[in-house]
């Protein structure tokens, strides 16, 4: 059987070579700086003062909002200060500091209850008050999505496990190390969402993680192969390859009955509800041209420089930074930037800027549009002070700008199209849909 | 015949040609608009720059506007003295508009963040990292206000910000819509003195920028600030038009700046 997935799309050189490092524990470091706004939607509010004492896994700030989620301190120690630190997205955003006294005191966990006899209303209470987010990249917050709203049923949990970016490896060992965990917290995740169904989408080549997977399906969870392809773990092009399922253009997952979530999560669901840790650490892939590459369990709001030191320090040449996979990850220019429960790799670069030539009008960017779109069209109009219509359906996966033969920066301008479309206020016609077929069928 | 044909056409065209020509001088009559003559007037002594600051779409718009009242004179910042004398003989009650001028609030001279390599464009580099400067506030100096001047009086100089040449500057705001990072005011001409730094951060300032207001207070001193024109409104020297009566006052207030931030407008 050939395997399932959508049309469009690139084939990036993998680079997964540290896919052969098993999972390792990085020491805690002297201080931590967690943000504020740790996760998609509105800052969390601190809990804390200037001077307090606070437990490794103790709450630190607390949501402010529905869109929003509880932060906890990684480490036992003093809050240092409260004051602005470079973030990842380049600006100086508040966070906390917190000393490190390195005797990692736990902070006293809650009951802890069978997972089977909780209510779906009470796990996604435990999974809010633990603090978990979408760990694929996105940091939304877990709890919303595991409670859909009133009139809206999920029928299908979909387990992204794709991990398409090239470089990233820290969802394939996971997998590979804890999958039975993995399992056990899909089926919490469906049990809070009453889903009938949990499909885990993996890409042909991480085989043995797939077969740690395939040894634990059954006829409710089932594990599909999905073609190794850039995009493949976008939220709309995995549903469609697993289960043939169009989201419309500007919907949500939850409008066709599905709910996706990273197997990062998913884990962290499992470690919430069955052991009580809140989630303030996760497995980073540290790639290409780290002295010490591997995959490292990473306490949230270590500082870059403090893990580039632990690793042998920074090699010469590096000439970019990048928090995420180099597909769509966000190159950092300080190193006091702290990882955040968003960071899924840390990679150094190294290698010549591409340079722009005119645009040849190839039409290689349409092509390989995952989502149908003609990402030309953003750069041309921008051209002629325009912005492109279709722009709000571009998910900046950074297919379009990877095989443009000219090096032009398709992503920037479909961000600008972007801005300036939602600046003019203009309307998109929902519920059309633009997802193209498959070309090749499943 | 043959030959017959030869006069039909000309005769059956010539009647078409005149029944049409009638047609139209009939039209014309019936469905004639009338303009006043003082549109075009106007209109010819207005810039022709449809730059839109009048608040109307186009010079002529504004022109139909003010003869039929809806539009005070003095809504044209672009007209010139000539024209605006022009446009006195026409209307008794045209008065001169208050002169403003574009003012770079921004002295350049922010440490850079990282090399920026983008596409060229200010509104494109604010969207990454809030720019590429540590300064927020900063002028990016890819020139997106260069490119929105109708007058071409605003350049990106050597110091890598904007500059206004205020001798060609006519107030008409188009530069301020460009900027994404609000970096231009308007500003009357007549107050002559500005302060070319918009970064609320105090001491911070001088960590990432040496011609940046720190806030140190000297400009809205008593000594130097008799009359209180000058007044610190969150880190920054805000100038209180009412209380101001001469530009003297600014030049007496600024002049100590420590960081020469107080710039004058170069007429």
């Amino acid at each position: 059987m050939r395997p399932a997935t959508f049309a469009g799309g690139v084939h990036p050189a993998q680079h997964k070579d540290s896919s052969a490092f098993s999972i390792e524990r990085l020491p805690a470091a002297e201080k931590v700086y967690l943000h504020l706004s740790n996760s998609c939607g509105a800052p969390s509010k601190a809990v804390v003062k200037k001077g307090d004492a606070v437990l490794k896994g103790s709450i630190i700030a607390e949501p402010d909002g529905r869109i929003s989620a509880f932060i906890h301190s990684p480490v036992s120690g003093v809050v240092e200060d409260i004051k602005k630190w470079p973030h990842c997205s380049g600006k100086k955003l508040e966070a906390v500091i917190i000393q490190n006294d390195f005797k990692d005191e736990p902070a006293p966990a809650g009951n802890i209850k069978d997972p089977s006899l909780l209510a779906p209303s009470q796990i996604s209470e435990i999974v809010r008050n633990s603090g978990i987010v979408g760990l694929g990249g996105a940091a939304f917050p877990a709890d919303v999505k595991l409670s859909p709203p009133p009139g809206k049923k999920v029928t299908t949990l979909i387990v992204n496990a794709c991990e398409c970016e090239p470089f990233l490896t820290a969802d394939e060992s996971l997998i590979r190390e804890k999958a039975a965990d993995i399992i056990e917290g899909a089926k919490i995740a469906a049990r809070a969402l009453s889903a009938k169904q949990i499909i885990i989408g993996i890409e042909d080549n991480k085989p043995d993680a797939a077969q740690e997977l395939l040894n634990r399906s059954s006829e409710r969870i089932k594990v599909k192969l999905l073609k190794t392809k850039y995009p493949q773990g976008g939220e709309k092009q995995l549903i469609y390859a697993v289960s043939g399922k169009k989201v419309p253009m500007c919907g949500l997952p939850l409008d066709v009955g599905v709910a996706v979530m990273n197997v990062g999560t998913v884990f962290a669901v499992y470690e919430a509800v069955v052991k009580g840790k809140p989630l303030y650490e996760r497995v980073v892939t540290l790639g290409a041209y780290f002295r010490k590459p591997g995959n490292v369990i990473i306490p949230a709001g270590t500082r870059l420089e403090d893990i580039i030191n632990f690793r042998g320090g920074l090699p010469d040449n590096v000439n970019k930074i990048i928090f995420g996979g180099p597909m769509m990850g966000q190159a950092v220019c300080d190193m006091d930037v702290p990882v955040s429960k968003a960071t899924s790799g840390i990679l150094l670069l190294w290698g010549e800027e591409r340079k722009e030539y005119e645009c040849l009008r190839c039409l290689r960017c349409a092509s390989v549009c995952p989502m149908g779109l003609m990402p030309r069209e953003s750069f041309a109009l921008y051209k002629a002070g325009k912005a492109y219509d279709k722009a709000m359906n571009c998910m900046e996966c950074g297919a379009c700008a990877y095989v443009c033969p000219s090096g032009i920066p398709l992503i920037q301008y479909l961000k600008l199209s972007k801005k300036n479309l939602s600046m003019s206020n203009v309307r998109l016609p929902a519920g059309r849909d633009l997802t193209p077929l498959s070309k090749n069928g499943s | 015949m043959i030959i017959e044909g030869i006069f039909t056409a000309p005769v059956l065209l010539g009647a078409a040609g005149f029944a049409f020509a009638l047609f139209l001088a009939v039209s014309d009559m019936l469905l004639e608009v009338k303009e006043d003559p003082k549109v075009a007037l106007v209109e010819k002594a207005l810039p022709g720059l449809n730059c839109g600051a009048c608040g109307f779409s186009s010079c002529a718009a504004y022109a139909k506007a003010v003869v039929e009242g809806a539009a005070p004179i003095g809504k044209c910042t672009s007209a010139d003295e000539e024209s605006i004398k022009f446009l006195k003989t026409i209307f008794s009650s045209a008065s001169s508009p208050e002169k403003k001028v574009a003012v770079i609030r921004c002295a350049g001279g922010s440490a850079v963040k990282f090399p920026y390599k983008g596409v060229p464009t200010c509104e494109a580099a604010a969207l990454v990292t809030e720019g590429f400067l540590e300064c927020s506030w900063g002028c990016l100096g890819l020139g997106d206000c260069e490119k929105a001047c109708p007058q071409g009086a605003i350049k990106v100089g050597s110091k890598g910000i904007a500059e206004v040449d205020h001798s060609k500057c006519t107030g008409c705001g188009l530069c301020i819509e460009a900027c994404p990072r609000g970096v231009i005011e308007l500003i009357p001409a007549a107050r002559r003195y500005y302060v070319a730094c918009l970064s609320t951060d105090k001491a911070e300032v001088r960590n990432y920028c040496k011609n940046g207001c720190f806030a140190c207070g000297i400009c809205a001193a008593k000594k130097f600030n008799p009359d209180g024109v000058v007044e610190i409104k969150d880190n920054l020297p805000v100038v209180i038009e009412d209380k101001l009566k001469d530009p003297a006052q600014l030049l007496t207030a600024g002049s100590k700046c420590p960081v020469k931030a107080w710039k004058e407008i170069n007429f």
